[in-house]
């Protein structure tokens, strides 16, 4: 996972490394994403999200429901 | 007591020294800071494995990375509450200032021309839009634990 300058950056590395799939979120996406996914980790009541909860937070963010399809 | 309350101390001894100290702490550490013996906290840390809280260092129950905070150092590192940090991937360096409640600067570089990229983010996920900065992914979300180190 890993940040580039442009979605043209994003594209060359993709077709160097070869990963096995491959989505590309906008920043404001990732931002979003990592703070829905990490803002109570230090909370002593923290729990992993259920499959279909980590699923709506995917669709509130608009990504792609293919790649992140976890069920 | 049963082990979810161990683990659940276990876990705000961890949340502790991240916020106090800014250390992932070692099994020894929880264990003194508890008050319990060493392994009491070795087997939470090994019910938390499999539950997949954090992620070990290789061959041990030690923490590699309690997500998004890594030991580290990495190629990702992040400015938030007067510390560095390390993550191991964007996805965990943006996620830290979250974790935190505090804002950050995430700093790595491209991964395809290798140039700096900065990022700020606010407490609440929010960041000055760089819309030219792109994070891409290259394993699908039901693989990510397959093979976590290369996650």
């Amino acid at each position: 996972m890993l940040l580039f300058r442009s979605e043209e950056h994003a594209e060359r590395w993709r077709q160097r490394a070869k990963p096995p799939a491959s989505t590309i979120l906008t920043i404001e996406q990732a931002t979003g994403l990592a703070h829905a996914w990490y803002r109570n980790k230090l909370d002593p009541d923290w729990r992993r999200f259920t499959a279909d909860e980590a699923e709506a937070i995917f669709d509130d963010l608009g990504l792609d429901p293919e790649f992140w399809r976890l069920s | 007591m049963p082990d979810a309350e161990v683990d659940r101390e276990v876990r705000t001894a961890i949340a502790r020294s991240i916020k106090a100290r800014g250390k992932i702490p070692t099994i020894v550490d929880v264990a003194v800071d508890m008050g319990r013996d060493i392994a009491t906290v070795e087997a939470s840390f090994a019910r938390m494995i499999d539950g997949r809280v954090f992620i070990p260092k290789k061959g041990s129950h030690e923490i590699y990375a309690y997500d998004p905070f890594c030991v580290g150092p990495t190629d990702f590192y992040v400015t938030a509450a007067g510390r560095v940090w390390f993550a191991i991937c964007a996805w965990d360096a943006l996620g830290i200032p979250a974790a935190l409640g505090e804002p950050g600067v995430v700093e790595t570089h491209c991964g395809d021309c290798k140039e700096p990229i900065v990022v700020e983010v606010d407490a609440d996920g929010a960041t000055e839009l760089q819309t030219w900065t792109v994070l891409q992914i290259g394993v699908p979300a039901r693989d990510f634990w397959k093979d976590i180190y290369f996650t």
